[in-house]
């Protein structure tokens, strides 16, 4: 009995996304509708371009239709402005027209690598709308107005009938989606703290943890970006829940470095290691509501803050006490480790403090007076951006410069489809698959485009009869599009069934058309996948070492920011590199699995770099430090084994002056220990034999 | 306001000009409203929000003259 409820519940899990996808794929196929015949009212040249102007922005969540929406616009009118500029400037000259809307591509696809968010999406569409309103105006300049003004309107009412029937039937809320996401987070977290506190966790789950961790936080940014539009009133938590992804960042990181430090600790005796883990047990029933749970809400989380703030504020007398009645009977070396681990400890409390206090801040309707943090920059590699835009640049000047040279009626829609393809997969962690299975709805919206304009089409009369009958065809691609692993293919098949028939309100049948638009649009696309493949395609070696190199060297970089916020911003840019990495495809999960150890190596040893850089001990000085952030950016593939003996000397030197609790000394001994740490991890990923065992374990494992 | 004025012999509709005034200025108006409070106890929002957009455009629309 007891097997069936699970069962159960499953069932309907499942028949709910199931009900949810199924609404997404009716609403979109009637706003394509609404907006088709809107078009047709209002005589727009290309009723088709509003249809899929609605299909492209229909996303499942209403604030993220609006965002979209919003930067499509911005883009549209930026391109169409830019479009009859060059036509105006370089009409005469075909060959300087396709160069010049070819640099533009490119600087598009360079301006859009700047961006995580739907910022990126803007500058796409000022790219390749260039070529939409473009292209059609250089045989006739005079026209060049009036297809911008045409492409402006259809894209804004494209929106305005996705954006109301996103907003106003059934829609799926993002402001409810990011309160999934943060309870969902804070909930995991604090399991995660839980295990690492009580009992032995391995490194293994850990850094599972951690990237699940880079993907919420990146998930975060963006429902926040969408929940401004849905939402006015979530603009007043916006600051707030910036805060909070800062401060869980910085959390994780410690309960890292603490899990590190007690790993490194079986060789420290009995005692000091049961009166750490009592301390942390004493720590983490301090995470917990009265009732031993996690909080569910803000509103709960506030008791868990003061209680938690109440317990660190006596934590340090305590400390000193219980060490300086133990150092009569414990060992050196012992009291030395376990000064270190506590000092840890005490960091990770007062850190998964402010990510508390944060997260019951979001309680309150208003913003309390705000901690002030920096903003979190996306980190971009300009060479690799400038790679990306020249190669939009040269699928484009390709295809442009093969329409003059054959005169081809239909090269127009070629370089479109080029420009197109080759700035919109651009930011993708495997643009080729992206613009296959694009390619593929291509394939399949021709056949259905086919079978409507030859059979069904010509027997139907007025608009109504047109939507009911392209409905069902409409179905076929939104449907696809609800689920996210076939939503390129339904995105292609809904643009070609729309774009190919040429709907106008005086219809003339052409099926050669038909045939030689959809001939130009394969080649384009099949122009922009080339590119891709052949032109430092981001899965190249070379590419993912740059990637890989420009992380370790933030460590020096950081070292010279002198802003109080470096540690902040330090770790907001290795984070962001980080979860580049992971998008990034893998051959296996090892090496996967390398690369992220390797990141949070990075983490651990430029935070306590940066640490030690601030307490400016004279046994530890700047020159010493930047040694060190030197040795490892030097080399990501050599062992840094010719610095750790300096970091060792200056570790047993301080260990001398250790005497009684001096807490600042303390601090110190307790950062060069993560740093010594961090630099030993660092060096078993290096040094190629003890990864290969490390591979060959996991292999067997498996 | 003239129903369209030329700017450099284009023809631009006097409404565009006075929908994008309404929506600068109803950006201003809606952050207020949200100050305040008032979205809490709005049932639709969303509905709410597009009424007011379309009551205060006709309002524009209709009365003000330049």
């Amino acid at each position: 009995m007891s097997q069936r409820l699970p069962k159960r519940a499953e069932f309907l899990q499942a028949l709910r996304e199931e009900g949810a996808q199924t609404l997404f794929a009716l609403r979109t196929a009637c706003a394509v509708l609404l907006a088709l015949g809107l078009a047709f009212r209002l005589d727009l040249d290309r009723p088709g371009s509003a249809a899929v102007t609605v299909l492209i922005v229909s996303l499942s969540q209403a604030g993220m239709v609006l965002e979209k929406s919003f930067y499509r616009i911005l883009g549209t009118v930026a391109g169409g402005t830019a479009a009859v500029v060059f036509v105006m400037l370089f009409a005469q000259q075909r060959l300087l027209f396709t160069v010049a809307v070819a640099v533009w591509v490119g600087l598009a696809v360079v301006g859009s690598s700047w961006y995580r968010s739907f910022r990126a999406y803007a500058f796409i569409l000022a790219g390749y709308t260039v070529c939409l309103v473009g292209f059609p105006a250089v045989e006739t300049p005079a026209l060049a107005y009036h297809v911008a003004i045409d492409r402006v309107a259809v894209v804004s009412l494209g929106i305005l009938c996705g954006g109301l029937l996103s907003v106003l039937v059934f829609p799926r809320s993002t402001v409810s989606s990011l309160i999934g996401l943060v309870r969902g987070q804070v909930c995991r977290f604090l399991t995660l703290c839980q295990q690492v506190l009580t009992t032995e966790m391995t490194s293994g789950a850990l850094r599972e943890a951690h990237m699940s961790f880079a993907g919420d936080v990146v998930n975060l940014e963006l429902l926040r970006g969408g929940s401004h539009f849905e939402a006015p009133d979530s603009r007043l938590r916006s600051g707030r829940l910036r805060r909070l992804n800062a401060d869980f960042m910085q959390a994780v990181t410690s309960l890292h470095s603490y899990h590190r430090v007690r790993r490194a600790m079986p060789y420290a005796d009995d005692q000091s290691l049961l009166l750490l883990d009592s301390m942390a047990a004493e720590l983490d029933r301090a995470l917990r509501t009265v009732t031993g749970g996690i909080p569910a809400s803000a509103q709960e989380a506030v008791p868990v803050a003061s209680r938690l703030r109440e317990l660190l504020s006596n934590w340090d007398v305590r400390v000193e006490a219980t060490l300086a009645s133990l150092s009569q009977t414990l060992a050196v070396s012992s009291n030395e480790a376990l000064l270190a681990a506590m000092f840890q400890l005490r960091q990770f409390g007062d850190e998964v403090l402010a990510y508390m206090e944060s997260y019951a801040a979001l309680s309150a309707a208003q913003d309390a007076v705000e901690r002030e943090i920096p903003p979190t920059a996306s980190q971009v590699d300009p060479l690799l951006a400038s790679l990306a835009g020249l190669r939009a640049f040269s699928a484009v000047l390709a295809v442009g410069v093969f329409w003059i040279a054959s005169d081809w009626t239909y090269g127009f829609y070629a370089i479109m489809l080029a420009a197109v393809g080759s700035s919109l997969f651009a930011a993708s962690p495997d643009p080729v698959k992206a613009a296959v299975g694009m390619s593929k709805g291509f394939a399949l919206g021709f056949l259905a485009a086919v079978a409507f304009y030859g059979l069904v089409l010509p027997r139907m009369d007025g608009f109504l009869l047109l939507a009911v009958s392209m409905l069902p065809f409409l179905l076929i691609g939104t449907r696809w599009m609800a689920r996210q692993e076939t939503a390129g293919i339904g995105t292609g098949f809904g643009l070609m069934l729309l774009t190919g028939q040429n709907l106008t309100n005086t219809m003339t049948f052409d099926m050669t058309q038909l045939f030689n638009q959809s001939l130009a649009t394969f080649i384009g696309l099949g122009a922009a996948i080339l590119a891709y493949a052949v032109f430092m395609p981001p899965q190249s070696r070379w590419v993912q070492r740059r990637v890989r190199h420009s992380l370790i060297r933030e460590v020096g970089r950081a070292l010279s920011d002198e802003d109080e916020h470096a540690r902040a911003r330090f770790e907001s840019r290795v984070r962001d590199r980080l979860a580049q990495i992971l998008t990034q495809p893998m051959q296996g999960e090892a090496i996967r699995n390398r690369w992220v150890d390797e990141g949070l190596t990075v983490l651990a040893a430029g935070l306590a770099l940066l640490q030690l850089r601030d307490e400016n001990d004279p046994v530890i000085d700047a020159g010493f430090l930047s040694q060190v952030a030197a040795a490892m950016a030097f080399r990501a593939d050599f062992a840094v084994g010719d610095i750790l003996p300096a970091v060792k000397a200056r570790r047993l030197q301080l260990a001398q002056a250790l005497q009684g609790a001096d807490v600042s000394a303390a601090r110190r001994f307790s950062a060069l220990l993560a740093l010594e740490l961090a630099l030993l991890d660092w060096d078993a990923l290096a040094t190629p034999d003890l990864t290969l065992t490390a591979v060959e374990g996991a292999i067997h494992a498996s | 306001m003239p129903h369209e004025f030329t700017f450099s012999g284009i023809l631009i509709p006097g409404l565009l000009l006075q929908l994008l005034l309404v929506l600068f200025g109803y950006a201003g108006v809606e952050l207020m409203l949200a100050r305040i409070g008032v979205f809490r106890w709005v049932w639709h929002p969303a509905l709410f929000r597009i009424g007011l957009i379309v009551a205060v455009f006709s309002l524009v629309g209709l009365y003000v003259r330049f």
